[in-house]
This record gives C-alpha cells, structure tokens and sequence, in this order.
C-alpha cells in the first residue's frame, strides 16, 4: 500500500513574546499515512497536533524536514488541491448559510461554478444537512458547523481529509454522528486522517494511529501492533453449582461475583485452556469469555508516565 | 471507491477575487460601522442644507461644498474604519485557515478582500452621489448651476481617494493590529491633505537636515491634494484634463503599491 502523506524529519519553531523567542514546537517528527486509511493523531493539549496539521495543510513551513502530500511538497498548490481540511475549531462567516459556504470554499478550490452547483445536493446529502442547506451558519448547532465543516473540507473531491479534533465540544450523540460519518467517507475509499486527544474516538475507528507528545512522535502504525502489546489476558465469567470451589482455582489471577455468577480473569493462552477445561468438566454454564487488551488508553498513559518519570530523573 | 474527478490547476486571480470579494461584501454590508457612518453623512448633509437657508447670497456654494465634504468624510471612514478590519478579522475568527488551505495563495486573499471593500466603497459612494444630487436639486436652481464636470470629476476623485485610504488600511492591518491600522491610516489621511503645508514647513526650516526630511515625507506619503477639488467646486472653476489623467493613474499606482506590498508583508506573517 503507497503513503499520501509523508512527514520527513521536521522540526517546527514559531517566535513568540515581546523579544520573539524562538519557540521549538516539533522536533524530529516522522510518519507515514497509507493510502485509504483512517489514520488517528493522538495526543494530549499543546503537544503539537494542530502545529503539524497546519504543516501538512501548507498553511505554515517546517523550519526543518519536508511535509509531502502525493509526493508534492504541501505548500505547493498542487499539494492543496487534493487536502480537504476541517480546521479544529470551524469558524466560517456566519452570515453564510451552508450552501453559501460551499460555493465559496469550492470557488476557492478552483472548481467552476456548474461543478460546485452539481455537487453540493450530493454533499450536504453526505453529512446530513441537505434539510438545513438555506440556514445561516450563525443559527447553526456545533454538530451542524462540524458537518457543514466536513463538507466544505470535502467539496473538491480531496484524495485525503485533514480532521483537526472533529469531535471536539459535540455533545455524545453528536460525537456518534461524527464518527459513523467519518467511517462512511473511508468505506468510500477516501485516506482520512484525524487528531483528537480522546483516545475511545480513535479507537474505535482508525486502523493506523500515531501519538504526539511534546512536539515528538512516541509511537507509529497499525492500530493492532498497539493493541497486542502487553500480557493476553482472559475474563471468564460463568455460573453454576458449586461456586465457592473456584475461588481457590490457582489459574485465577482474580475472581469476584456477581448477580449471575462468577467472573475471574486467567493469563495466557494456557489458562484459559485449563480452566474452560475444567468448567465444562464441572457442567458449569459459561456467560462469556472475553480477552481483555491494552487499551490505546493505557499505552498513552503509560507513556505519558515513563516521559514524566524521565523528566523528572534528568532534573 | 470515490470517483476521482480531479481540480489540479489552480483558480485563477479573477475567480479568486469574485468568491472573497462577493463573500466580503455580504459580510460588510451587515456591518454596524457602515451604518453608522453613512447615518453621520445624512446628518452632515440635511445640516448643510439648512445652513445654507440661512444664508442669502451663495446658499448653493454651501450646499457645494457641505456635501462634497460629506461624501468625501464618509468614502473616506468607511474605507479606514472598514478596511483596517478586514484581515485582523480573518486572523481572529480563524477563517482565513480554511481560505488558505485551498490553492490560493495569500497575495490573491488580501487582493479578494480589497475587491470586497471597493464594492461596499462603490455602494456607498453611489448612494452618498445620488443624496448629495437630490440635495442640490432641492436647493432651487442650484443643480443646473451647482452640477459641472469639475463636480462630476471631484466626486470621481472622492472614490478614487478612498480606495487608496482602503488599500492603505488594508497594507497597515497585514502586520499590525486593527486599531493602529485606523489610526496610521487616519494619520496618512491627514497628511495626505495637507503636503503642499508640509513642503511650505520645509521651505521654513533652518535646519537642512529638517528640510530633508519634511521633502522626502512630501514626496513619499501619499498626496491626497491632487484629489481635492472642494474649491474648483464651489466657485465653478474649469478643470486641466491633465490633472484628471495624472492624477487618475497616480491613484492606481498607490493602489498598486499598496497591495502589491500588503502582499510581500503577508506572505511572511505567521499564521
């Protein structure tokens, strides 16, 4: 599978304050985005997502390093014609009304008047909000500006769709919506990739995902590389007679009850071998046995923990 | 799969300056500030129009010159007080980030934005024209002896002027914030009236340093004289056609100046 968007060892420095410090935002980030992927940007406020979106837009320079969109450097025009992007917070003007907007991003884009006018039916249709194409966007929900957002990022028919943080401020049902959305444009063939700083949403849809932490890539790739790591561990649960006698099953490294039964959780492959074995040996009625991995969540946090404890060795 | 019809080439500077300049217009002429300045120019012209029944020999000359004044004094706010916002405001509610994602680039925005502003600035000025003419026609006998060419070419030259003050403020609010845009602009504004002075403060000068400088200030700020023609106006006086050319094109050339260099400053500002 080819790459559409490569980030070559860039550094990113802006200057701030009243002496214009030079401010180190990026150092030495590298990643690759296969194509058709959804590809998730994880990392935590101020770690550097939204600096190295704005380098993959070509809205800004990499101080260091080269930023590739299909090969073209991103700032080029060619480059920008096939990024749609949805910046983090969407403010459009709010005197427009949806269809508005579309013409407008879409002039931009270079599209011709006749081919925005075809397309805007089938893309407000796409996210939902061809009922609400005459509202003006100030009289408009935070869910309608993301999905107006998601359309105008998607009006020119881009090859790969830039999120930043698209399920911010969205209440829960509006974070549904967003991502069902957001499966529903990959399932179409379209490469997306999206930061956010809440693990569960790239979780649940990304199959390639990288983490940020202060201005430094900790970690790259397919989403099951991450998820696999750690101990394999099992929860059993299961009901029965004699229930007192499995709490001093040695396989358990934990069992506690509740309304229906038992549920204990085994380690490794081996002892959920012995102690299915076993259950059915004793007739008893197994509920489920689920496999319990690390969770994005606890790899991040893991990380974040181990970076706090270097810091806090180096000092 | 998506069908990948696809937009490679990049729109051009016309289609460009269409989509900004229509969507800053809209945005524009919802703004506050315009009404309110185009309510002071009404108030402006129904005063001169009653001062000038108050007076019993030239009452036109004062309708002339009141309402000259006026719609050069509202050209000219508009243009400041509209124009220094105009970029600071995509900079703060973050619109331009999406504008600039596409293939344009910054030195086609800011000449959007200008496009934009010369449309609110051509309204008004057409409205501020067609008051100041019903005004003149109210004051008997005055349009047929008021209205002239000199007067066709002064208001002419009104919206030329704010156009440069517009570009000026747009130039100004590329690198610094909206309220110092108003008042450099503002600054210019009154210079820029008042060079043939700042050449005669020269020529008064002990010091050749202070000359120096009050020349090359003369000479380097924009001339706003060249588009005064209040006097030729109230006393009906003809006009050289050479003066109109020349002082046409030098208008186009600061319009020129000033966005090809709001276009240099912008393309390093940081985003």
């Amino acid at each position: 599978m080819g790459t559409v968007l490569d980030v070559i060892g860039v550094d990113y420095e802006f200057r701030s304050g009243f002496w214009m410090r030079r401010k180190k935002v990026l150092s030495s980030v590298s990643l690759s985005v296969p194509e058709n992927s959804v590809f998730g940007f994880l990392g935590a406020n101020g770690a550097g997502k939204t600096s190295l979106i704005h380098l993959m837009t070509g809205l800004r320079k990499p101080s260091e390093g080269k930023v590739l969109v299909f090969g073209y450097e991103a700032q080029t025009a060619v480059a920008r014609s096939k990024v749609g992007y949805l910046p983090e917070r969407p403010y459009f003007h709010d005197h427009l009304t949806a269809e508005g907007v579309l013409k407008y991003y879409g002039a931009l884009a270079g599209m011709s008047r006749a081919q925005v006018r075809e397309r805007i039916p089938n893309i407000l249709s796409i996210v939902g909000m061809d009922h609400a194409k005459n509202v003006e966007l100030r009289h408009c929900s935070k869910g309608m500006l993301q999905r107006v957002g998601i359309a105008q990022a998607m009006i020119h028919h881009p090859e790969i769709l830039i999120l930043d943080e698209p399920m911010s401020g969205l209440d829960p049902i509006g974070r549904k919506e967003i991502r069902e959305l957001i499966v529903h444009l990959a399932s179409e063939g379209r490469t997306i990739f999206f930061s956010s700083h809440v693990i569960p949403d790239v979780e649940s849809i990304c199959d390639q995902v990288a983490w940020i932490q202060k201005g430094k890539v900790m970690g790259c790739g397919p989403i099951g590389s991450f998820l696999a790591q750690g101990p394999l561990r099992t929860e059993i649960a299961f009901s029965g007679p004699k229930l007192e006698q499995w709490s001093q099953f040695p396989e358990f490294i934990s069992i506690r009850k509740n309304s229906e039964g038992l549920r204990g959780t085994v380690e490794g492959q081996v002892g959920v071998d012995r102690v299915l074995f076993q259950l059915m040996q004793e007739k008893a009625k197994i509920l489920w046995v689920t496999p319990i991995r690390m969770s994005l969540e606890d790899l991040f946090t893991k990380s974040t923990e181990q970076q706090k404890e270097e810091t806090y060795d180096k000092k | 799969m998506i069908k990948n019809e696809r937009w490679f080439h990049s729109p051009s500077t016309v289609s460009v300056a269409r989509a900004i300049g229509k969507v800053t217009f809209s945005e524009v002429i919802r703004d506050k500030i315009l009404y309110n300045v185009i309510l002071c120019a009404f108030v402006l012209f129904f005063m001169g129009f009653f001062a000038s029944r108050l007076n019993f020999l030239h009452p036109e000359r004062i309708v002339l010159d009141f309402g000259l004044l006026t719609v050069n004094l509202s050209c000219s706010m508009i243009a400041i007080l509209i124009g220094a916002g105009l970029i600071p405001k995509e900079f703060e509610r973050r619109t331009i980030y999406v504008a600039l994602s596409r293939p344009i680039s910054k030195q086609q925005f800011v000449f959007g934005k200008f496009v934009g502003l010369m449309l609110v600035l051509v309204l008004n000025w057409c409205l501020q024209c067609l008051s100041y003419l019903v005004l003149l026609s109210l004051s008997s006998e005055t349009l047929v002896s008021g209205f002239s060419w000199t007067l066709t070419w002064a208001l002419f030259f009104v919206l030329i002027q704010s156009m440069m003050l517009g570009c000026i403020a747009i130039l100004f609010s590329t690198f610094t914030t909206t309220s110092l845009s108003i008042v450099f602009t503002l600054g210019f504004y009154l210079i820029g009236n008042s060079i043939s002075q700042l050449r005669l403060l020269g020529t008064r000068l002990q010091s050749g340093m202070g000359r120096a400088v009050m020349e090359g200030a003369a000479a380097v700020l924009p001339n706003f004289e060249h588009f005064n023609l209040g006097y030729k106006v109230t006393y009906g006086l003809p006009l050289e056609r050479s003066l109109v050319g020349l002082s046409t094109l030098y208008g186009f050339f600061v319009i020129a100046l000033c966005l090809a260099l709001a276009g240099l400053l912008i393309r390093r500002r940081e985003i």
